[in-house]
């Protein structure tokens, strides 16, 4: 349904090029769920705000790449036609509740407007009691009443709600909620991922979720994707990566948690160091800096996504010498 | 919403009280103290003007009676008589104030119909010839001495085009004039006036709108919009100037001492019969109640455009229309 | 050429028309005439080769009473910059320093004076005097020091909690020093960037003042009472409009264009 293939994402300046998302490809089936997960910076938001060309600037623009999403190429379709799917066949969840929502409308009109956009199906007359048993569908309790407040008067667990109620109220194709729990207290997360499933059982939608956090992205996703400084650097199967996780920075995350997994390690190994920033990538594998396996060849040579055992694919020269 | 307002009004207490000792303080630098040494040749007239400024305020009393006296003045609103034509100044100022205000207002008005859309068209197109331009117009602006633009105004249309009037606010034939051709008249004789006075702040409010409307432009809420599939000036119109507009209200409220004091200008400049001009007049022949009175009711229409400023944003903003968090 | 250099570096640009007026006014003497001598016979004189300005009703040289006057712009810019940017950073430092009632009182009385339209209380306080350089120098001084203190303050409110002046607290060192020698230099930066605007600032309201007949007082020359004598000859003379309305102009952007590229260097944005 979606199929994005070797996208890059670069910022164009007058003196340089700085990649923010390199040579990215996956792909989504219908209903499915992908989890895209990483450190922040590592690319997740790029290549999310890519995929509609929500790009923050105008000097970032796709560079190169294919972003086929049921049949169109989105990546080279015109910026008009691009925003007759926005909202409507492809919608998002964003990070920052709080700030996500127009502060100075309220969320009736909000919500108002993409329905007058995009459900032409629905009456004039009936459009109120439909926001109201919308936002009644994602968990707000006293709707009638919410519609009316402005942003600032709901929680911030309220207002994720809302962004998600204004998301799915076109029954989109596809969701893509990026890092839509990590501004919440936990509980709410809970409850937010939660209801990301229902979602997707009642209505099919397909959902790529970003997320920093690797034990909420193996509870939900189908397939995975690893990100580092552009990069996908691990893709597997959810329950094959949880199981047997390949790439170095992979088992990296895996250990920042508390849990299982650092326990087995013999050493508490937690990942050192920062993200480099796009445009100061080191020469060879993006990761060697970091890496607690380096080697000679990692300083070189920058690794391919190869495929391993079970459709997992490595972007590491620890196994170079194990594809199938 | 009404304790905000509230609040609002018991915060200017200070400010009043402060301004009344500050006013005090300035009456006090009058000169003429018969100990004080002179120039011989102003000896006799500062003598003469403090006697009859001890008379007004009372100044040979002590310090606290002087300070309740002029306190029990002001609020009345009871400046004195004028020194030169004896008039109450409290009648005199009223009498200007309507044209001040008619000239700030109109060009408050253009300030707002002009810049307000090159701001934002220069956001909207960030960096381009436009906004490059605009940015020049900007500098400008800020370095023009607006008595001398008011000059080459002058020159241009009223000697060398000969099709605008240059001074006062009405012409040697208006008594014959019907009403339709007085307003004409009065709008041909403001016109000038208008223009120098919103100059400045032409520059500056486009300037800000540009900033607010970048900043706002750069902000979750708007990209959510493009998120929404919503059309460009829903998003330009809706979505941002809803919100960066807030700010300038702050700022036309702080613009209006600006405002005011630049009355002085271009009103000596046009021959104007407006405060500012009283105000120039009176420092000229040195007026020493009308000084005092024009201060005072300058800084007091100050303070009212801050409040109403500060209203107008807490009823344009509904974080704090609504009051705190109910949820 | 203005427009070129701004385009590229405005800090360089205003730096460069700050140094040509500098010249300007050291040139002074170079026109061969004195700013106040009058020869009726040489009256109102388009620009030749004895006088590249012309000559003014009096006849006296438009060269050397715009570059005497570019003496007086200056140096009332900067003298009384020099007063706000002292009161501002008294003021602001005890403020931001010693925080409470003091800190209180204070700002009320910066939002006190912000009430108080700038011309009228210059003005006012004008009135009170003989208006004169020296006066016209204080007042605009003493009228325009609030905006510095409260940067000041803003800026050692955020420093005075930092380890380094935590440190020097606790080796003894007095407050007078910490405020002068640790806090003080840090807010140099936006005091440089706010007093570079303000010579602007400062330049337009000394001309305004002069044109008006309040401020600098004839004979001694000044942009804004040349342009005052400009006035009575409308269209008769365009040097006399002309010369001093641009010079002031000049000086004007070249401040701004400094003072708004020292922003971008001293303070970069977020």
């Amino acid at each position: 349904m979606l199929e994005v293939k070797n996208l890059k994402t670069y910022f164009f300046y007058d003196d340089k090029i700085i990649p923010a998302v390199d040579e990215v490809s996956f792909s989504l089936e219908e209903g499915s769920i992908l989890g895209m997960v990483g450190e922040s910076g590592c690319g997740k938001t790029m290549t999310a705000l890519s995929i509609t060309r929500l790009l923050p600037s105008r000097n970032c623009k796709i560079a190169e790449g294919s972003i086929v999403f049921n049949g169109i190429d989105l990546a080279s379709l015109p910026e008009d036609e691009l925003r007759k799917k926005r909202g409507s066949e492809i919608s998002y969840v964003f990070q920052e509740p709080a700030t996500s929502l127009n502060p100075v409308l309220r969320i009736e009109e909000q919500m108002k407007e993409v329905i007058f956009l995009h459900r032409k199906d629905i009456a004039a007359a009936k459009r109120d009691a439909f926001i109201v048993e919308q936002l009644t569908e994602v968990g707000i309790r006293n709707a009638q009443k919410k519609v009316k407040c402005f942003p600032h008067q709901l929680s911030g667990g309220e207002k994720q709600r809302v962004m998600i109620a204004m998301a799915m109220v076109t029954r989109p194709k596809l969701l893509i909620a990026d890092e839509p729990t990590t501004a919440l207290d936990v509980t709410i997360q809970a409850q937010i991922i939660v209801l990301l499933q229902e979602l997707r059982q009642k209505f099919g939608v397909s959902i790529l979720f970003i997320s920093h956090d690797i034990n909420v992205i193996g509870e939900l996703a189908d397939c995975v994707a690893v990100m580092y400084a552009g990069q996908i650097v691990e893709y597997a199967k959810a329950e094959r990566l949880m199981r047997q996780p390949q790439h170095p920075y992979t088992q990296g995350l895996f250990e920042c948690l508390p849990g299982a997994w650092a326990v087995k390690r013999s050493r508490l190994n937690v990942l050192c160091g920062e993200v480099p920033k796009a445009g100061c990538f080191p020469q060879g594998c993006r990761f060697h800096p970091r890496c607690p396996k380096v080697f000679d060849r990692c300083r070189k040579e920058m690794p391919a996504l190869a495929r391993q055992k079970e459709n997992q694919e490595v972007r590491c020269w620890l196994y170079s010498g194990s594809e199938i | 919403m009404l304790t905000y307002f509230l609040r609002r009004l018991f915060m200017l207490i200070p400010l009043l009280i402060g301004i009344s000792l500050i006013s005090f303080l300035v009456i006090h630098l009058a000169p003429g103290k018969p100990t004080d040494v002179q120039l011989q040749l102003n000896q006799k007239v500062s003598l003469q003007v403090r006697e009859r400024l001890e008379k007004l305020y009372g100044l040979d009393e002590p310090l606290p009676v002087q300070y309740a006296k002029w306190l029990s003045r002001l609020v009345r609103l009871d400046f004195g008589n004028s020194f030169i034509d004896n008039r109450p100044v409290m009648t005199m100022i009223s009498e200007r104030i309507p044209v001040t205000l008619t000239i700030n207002l109109f060009s408050l008005l253009l300030i707002l119909l002009i810049a307000v859309p090159i701001g934002v068209f220069s956001a909207v197109h960030e960096d381009t010839f436009f906004d490059r331009a605009m940015t020049v117009f900007v500098f400008i602006g800020f370095a023009m001495p607006t008595f001398w633009l008011a000059l080459l105004l002058m020159k241009f249309f009223g000697v060398t085009l000969h099709c605008l009037p240059v001074s006062g606010i009405r012409s040697i034939s208006f008594e014959y004039y019907s009403g339709w051709e007085k307003f004409i008249d009065y709008l041909r004789h403001l016109l000038l006036p208008v223009i120098i006075s919103a100059f400045t702040g032409l520059a500056g409010l486009s300037r800000y709108m540009r900033t607010s409307m970048i900043n706002v432009l750069h902000q979750d809420y708007i990209r959510t919009a493009k998120a929404k599939g919503l059309p460009q000036r829903r998003i330009y119109f809706r979505h941002a100037m809803s919100n960066a507009l807030l700010p300038v209200i702050t700022l036309l409220g702080l613009s209006v001492p600006g405002l005011i004091g630049g009355s002085v200008i271009a009103e000596s400049i046009f021959a104007i019969p407006g405060m500012g001009k009283l105000f120039y007049d009176a420092v000229m022949s040195r007026d020493y109640p009308v000084i005092m009175g024009v201060l005072v009711i300058g800084t007091l229409l100050t303070l009212v455009g801050n409040l109403a400023a500060d209203l107008a944003y807490s009823f344009a903003d509904p974080r704090i229309r609504t009051g705190e968090q109910s949820g | 050429m203005t427009k070129v250099f701004f385009k590229n570096k405005p800090a360089v640009a205003g730096a460069l028309i700050i140094l040509v007026m500098a010249l300007f006014a050291l040139s002074a003497p170079l026109s061969g005439y004195q700013p106040d001598e009058v020869d009726i016979g040489s009256y109102l004189l388009a620009p030749n080769a004895q006088h590249i300005m012309g000559t003014d009703l009096l006849g006296r040289d438009l060269f050397s009473r715009m570059a005497y006057g570019a003496r007086i712009s200056l140096l009332v810019g900067i003298v009384s910059v020099g007063i706000s940017v002292a009161i501002g950073i008294f003021f602001g430092a005890i403020a931001g320093y010693y925080g409470g009632k003091i800190d209180m009182l204070i700002m009320r009385f910066v939002d006190i004076m912000l009430c108080f339209p700038s011309i009228f209380l210059i003005l006012a306080l004008v009135a009170l005097f003989e208006p004169g350089i020296m006066i016209i120098m204080a007042v605009i001084g003493v009228t325009g020091w609030m905006g510095i203190s409260r940067l000041v303050r803003a800026e050692i409110l955020s420093l005075k909690e930092r380890e380094f002046v935590l440190a020097a607290r606790a080796c003894g060192v007095s407050n007078a020093r910490i405020i002068t020698r640790h806090l003080i230099p840090n807010a140099a930066g936006p005091v440089l960037v706010s007093a570079t605007l303000g010579v602007a600032a400062a330049i337009l309201v000394e001309s305004s003042l002069s044109f008006l007949g309040i401020g600098v007082q004839p004979p001694t020359p000044s942009w804004g009472n040349i342009l005052m004598d400009a006035k009575a000859s409308l269209g008769a003379a365009w040097w006399l409009t002309l010369f001093p309305g641009v010079a002031i102009f000049i000086t004007v952007l070249g401040y701004n264009l400094l003072g708004e590229g020292l922003r971008d260097i001293l303070l970069p944005r977020k």
